[in-house]
């Protein structure tokens, strides 16, 4: 796709074949990150339009892919960010694709872990699921939300020790 | 805790996350998508209001925005005269302005997400929309001094952080992943009234480290990320007219990540990170090992990370350092406190616990942990209280006190844990609190939002009713 994408890049057909290429995986990470499939698909939409008005400015081919990520997570943190009450209210009610789909097949960690990820604030969780989801390195993850390596490095431990946190706290409880 | 328990923890991490992501674009997306491809919006030529789209070979452009207030009405900066002859000719060529009347001031600068205490009075805030807004009345009212042209220009540059060195000269820098234009500084000598914007033709820098230790003398350190690392570090002795050419931090570190950097002035600087501490006495283009004098081990052990350099003058400055755990979990703290610019460290003071720090001068340390305030004037006489206000189960901040009563604390990542987590952290599974900037008066005993509150998700602390100004 990639070296597709180099001969394309600020033509119509480049920002098909991008988006084509692209779609699944942007959809995967909005509806993680907003943990809601009606609105994951309403975000990647409006990315896609955002991303449409300024494709002309993208001269290389190799930095789409991030480029396009970086848009679909602008737009979900704007929409986290939105929501704010989002936190509050996800604790007391967990999101429904996040929590409830599998809860009685898993185990009580796994749970602990969709409850824990569900509320944690919204530059922890992109840097989690950037990570955990597409298997990104720190400075792929950098290039992605626009911080610096030594940030993501810094939101990433600090996410991990809020998920660990609820990890072992459940399996203290299953122990017992 | 053992490596299968860590390992586990890792596997189940990602499983749940995968699990969750498991589902591809549903048909209905593919049609909405697939109908918006078919409609091709009209690029917009190039307006040449404030943006540099014309370069000849070998020309760099200025772009200078002039952004007026009701009043008082101000152009942009004439471009400082270069003085460093090994500084080479990026931004030494064609200015253009552009002008655009903002609203006058607002009563409140919206969710704020991350912020600049400058004095008692004058502060510089990034809201949750990505504008600039100063108050220089303590907060109560507010300016937009966001670049117009700034915005005009690209719809992806995202203004995350802002440095400013006073209430009138600041500076941030945006970079636009794909873009062949490189990063772009901008600098304010009039609190935002005026900005020039520079670009620096083909410096990729996904991160970028952009600091000032005079109106003149500067540095900027980036890396482009991605697989093929390479940090470089840049310094200015002409606001950022022209930089020096760029050095190789790892050739010069032996570190490929860029790491934290401060300066001291031009010539001594520090650079810090997990189990790193190096200081520099030439401008960054070598850098040694800092010598660190004993420390209180009985209180604290683990592997060090040294935090942000708090700078006081130009031979002192204070480094926080954490004591980890093989969890990564903050076990104590140390102070440690140069005299001579970076090379050599002093202990001041260690404990057991973990506090977020500000240091106002030599004398004035305040600390807060997830319940007490404490200050010092000697390092070693302390006086405490609670405080009300901040989130419940503080476990990340970020201080600025100007002096001190008055103070900022940028907060992220708490998490309410009423009957303790019994893991020595302090920490549990819970609610987190929207990341959120926090003002005192009073020395840090009471706090209150700067900017909107809403109490729907303020997790634990009381919204103040009006709101505060």
């Amino acid at each position: 796709m990639t070296s597709e994408l180099r001969g394309q890049v600020g033509s119509a057909e480049g920002f098909d074949a991008l988006v084509h290429a692209r779609l699944d995986s942007c959809y995967r990470l909005a509806a993680v990150l907003l943990g809601d499939r009606a609105e994951a698909e309403d975000a990647v939409h409006d990315a896609i339009l955002r991303a449409q008005r300024s494709w002309i400015s993208v001269r290389d081919g190799r930095a789409a892919p991030a480029w396009l990520d970086r848009i679909v997570v602008n737009e979900c943190r704007d929409r986290l960010r939105r929501r704010r009450v989002g936190r509050a209210a996800m604790a007391a009610q967990p999101p429904n694709d996040l929590t409830t789909r599998s809860v009685d097949a898993a185990s009580a960690e796994r749970a602990a872990l969709r409850d824990a990820l569900a509320v944690l604030s919204v530059d922890h969780r992109v840097v989690v699921v950037l990570r955990y989801l597409l298997d990104l390195t720190v400075d792929e993850i950098a290039a992605r939300t626009g911080t610096p390596a030594g940030t993501v490095k810094s939101r990433l431990h600090h996410a991990r020790r809020e998920l660990r946190a609820a990890y072992d706290a459940a399996e203290r409880q299953a122990d017992r | 805790m053992t490596m299968s328990g860590d390992d586990r923890f890792e596997r189940e991490m990602r499983s749940v996350i995968r699990e969750a992501g498991s589902s591809g674009a549903s048909p209905e997306l593919r049609e909405r998508v697939a109908a918006t491809l078919t409609v091709r919006p009209v690029q917009p030529a190039p307006s040449g209001v404030g943006w540099p789209l014309v370069a000849a070979a070998g020309v760099a452009i200025v772009l200078a925005a002039v952004v007026l207030r009701p009043q008082p009405i101000s152009t942009a900066l004439p471009p400082a005269a270069s003085t460093a002859s090994d500084q080479v000719g990026v931004g030494s060529a064609v200015a253009a302005t552009a002008a655009t009347e903002i609203p006058g001031p607002m009563q409140h600068p919206g969710e704020v997400q991350t912020g600049q205490l400058l004095t008692a009075t004058d502060g510089v805030v990034i809201n949750t929309a990505g504008s600039i807004l100063t108050t220089h009345d303590g907060g109560a009212t507010w300016f937009d001094v966001t670049p117009s042209a700034h915005y005009g220009a690209s719809t992806e540059h995202d203004v995350e952080r802002v440095f400013f060195l006073d209430p009138q000269h600041g500076w941030f820098a945006t970079y636009d992943v794909g873009s062949p234009d490189g990063l772009m500084i901008w600098r304010t000598y009039d609190g935002g009234t005026g900005w020039t914007g520079q670009p620096m033709p083909g410096l990729r820098a996904v991160n970028w480290q952009l600091g000032f230790v005079t109106p003149t003398v500067g540095w900027l350190a980036t890396d482009p990320g991605g697989e093929s690392p390479k940090p470089e570090l840049r310094m200015t002795t002409n606001s950022g007219d022209t930089w020096t050419d760029p050095i190789d931090l790892i050739a010069a570190t032996g570190r490929s990540t860029l790491e934290q950097i401060a300066f001291l002035d031009g010539q001594h600087g520090v650079m810090t990170g997990d189990n790193l501490l190096l200081f520099t006495s030439d401008a960054g283009r070598t850098w040694s090992p800092a010598y660190v004098g004993a420390t209180d081990y009985n209180v604290v052990e683990g592997t060090p990370r040294y935090g942000a350099v708090h700078v006081i003058s130009a031979q002192k400055a204070f480094v926080v350092v954490d004591w980890l755990d093989p969890q990564g979990r903050t076990r104590g703290q140390t102070i440690l406190e140069t005299f001579d610019g970076g090379g050599v460290w002093a202990s001041r003071y260690s404990d057991a616990r973990h506090r977020f720090w500000d240091f106002i001068d030599e004398s004035h340390w305040v600390a807060v942990d997830d319940e007490w305030v404490a200050s010092t004037t000697d390092g070693a006489s302390w006086g405490a209280s609670t405080w009300t206000g901040l989130p419940a189960g503080l476990s990340s901040a970020v201080l600025q006190f100007a002096d001190p009563m008055h103070g900022w604390a940028e907060v992220a990542g708490g998490t309410a844990c009423p009957g303790g987590s019994g893991d020595g952290t302090g920490l549990c599974a819970g609610a987190a609190v929207v990341p959120m900037l926090f003002k005192t008066i009073d020395g840090g005993s009471t706090w209150s939002p700067v900017g909107d509150c809403d109490p729907a998700s303020s997790n634990g602390f009381a919204c103040p009713s009006p709101m505060p100004s």
